[in-house]
């Protein structure tokens, strides 16, 4: 059967691609309850590294009102368009970031073959 | 010999790592996000965070609940937030600690626990979980303090609700009737943060077993509907905070306790038997403060002034 990713979008879903490791994954042959608990866990570490990047690069005053306003509709993708006005090639550097943590987290996958 | 770790469990431990190590990069290098968010009493805001914990009463619609706008109304003690970050322990080690300083008090049996031990269990959560606990609240007391708990399926939350709005576990189903209290809300678009919560995480008791439930069912039926209450797993340390949301179960199924799927996978009892031995104990909460879900860690600096 199809594991399906069922969770809802972030905003920062239009520049990152999950479904690269979603395949990985797969590949392992986990059960679905497995594999969907793993799954979670790679969803919360992505999420994570994100909004750490998109702060990283925000001008410090800007935080709080973005932190609101994502709290709020964590979905809007009016939230980009905003922040890259802040920020210069927010969404290069939110899209190098995720291919860091992806490559990182290929690299655990693979390793419990070992 | 050691046990061999299945697939499963390295890919887990490996994954957990990385994500503690990110977390922990976040907080270190984000303290003025992190110190705002405390101050808002909003947790890191882990969209997918199963830990998240909502408690406002304002209506959302369904796919903002599901979006995972995550409040954490959290204990309000002044804490020094540099401190806290520096000194918080992993969620593994509160629960290893927990589990450690819990073990000595539990019975092997499943029942009431009296004396000494009731006290040491009660006073060893609220040192860890920050809130008062108790077994017996308002002179109410269950028939069991210690005992099996299985593995529930999901409720209907409102007319029209379906597994497939249910943003987790969907792997458990759904229960063909409804809970002992009925739907959690009239409609979808009247659901708030906090319905949706309580059938997360929700616990089945057994009320109709109750001695006085004979004479006093109207009143235990309204005592009980989504009374707070919070499950442990004395075995591993984890625990969660949950409302009483059905009844049950049956005494033939030998087990005293029902877990939502969400409660179970907190509680790590979600898989094989998919049933375990459980502590179950009321949360003194009038002011309605403590938030559902499971209990995340204190920071050490918390947990000496306990």
């Amino acid at each position: 059967m199809e594991k399906t990713i069922s969770k809802p979008k972030a905003f920062y879903h239009s520049v990152i691609d999950v479904q690269k490791i979603h395949s990985h994954l797969k590949k392992v042959g986990l059960d679905e309850k497995k594999h969907l608990q793993v799954w979670d866990l790679i969803e919360e570490t992505i999420h994570i590294k994100i909004l750490d990047t998109i702060l990283a690069k925000l001008p410090e005053k800007k935080h709080q009102s973005f932190l609101e306003k994502f709290h709020k509709t964590p979905h809007d993708p009016k939230l980009l368009a905003e922040l890259e006005k802040e920020t210069k090639d927010l969404k290069k550097h939110i899209h190098e970031s995720f291919v860091e943590l992806e490559k990182e987290i290929f690299e655990d996958i693979e390793n419990i073959a070992v | 010999m050691a046990k061999k770790l299945t697939k499963f469990e390295k890919l887990h431990r490996c994954l957990k790592k990385r994500h503690a190590h990110v977390k922990r990069d976040f907080e270190k290098k984000q303290l003025h996000a992190v110190k705002w968010l405390n101050s808002k009493n909003v947790q890191l805001p882990d969209l997918y965070n199963s830990t998240a914990r909502l408690l406002t009463t304002g209506t959302l619609a369904g796919t903002l609940l599901l979006s995972g706008a995550v409040q954490a109304p959290i204990i309000k003690t002044p804490i020094n937030h540099e401190l806290a970050l520096k000194d918080t322990l992993t969620d593994e080690e509160f629960h290893k600690k927990l589990a450690q300083d819990l073990n000595p008090y539990v019975p092997d049996s499943i029942g009431k626990i009296y004396g000494e031990n009731q006290k040491k269990i009660c006073d060893t959560l609220e040192k860890y979980l920050g809130f008062p606990v108790c077994f017996n609240l308002e002179g109410n007391e269950l028939n069991y303090f210690y005992a099996w708990t299985g593995y529930e399926q999901h409720l209907y939350r409102f007319p029209g609700d379906n597994l497939a709005q249910h943003d987790a576990e969907q792997i458990a189903g759904i229960a063909p009737g409804l809970g002992a209290w009925g739907y959690f809300t009239s409609s979808k678009q009247a659901m708030t943060q906090e319905d949706y919560l309580k059938e997360k995480y929700y616990v089945a008791v057994q009320t109709l077993y109750l001695p006085e439930w004979r004479y006093d069912s109207q009143r235990l039926y309204n005592w009980y509907k989504y009374r707070k209450v919070v499950m442990i797993n004395p075995e591993n340390g984890t625990a969660v905070v949950a409302v009483v949301g059905d009844a049950g179960p049956a005494n033939w199924t030998g087990k005293q306790f029902g877990g939502s799927p969400e409660v179970m996978k907190e509680l790590g009892l979600q898989d094989g038997w998919r049933k375990g031995k459980v502590l179950l104990l009321f949360v003194n909460d009038k002011d309605n403060k403590i938030a559902l879900g499971p209990t995340k860690a204190l920071s050490m600096e918390r947990l000496a002034q306990k």
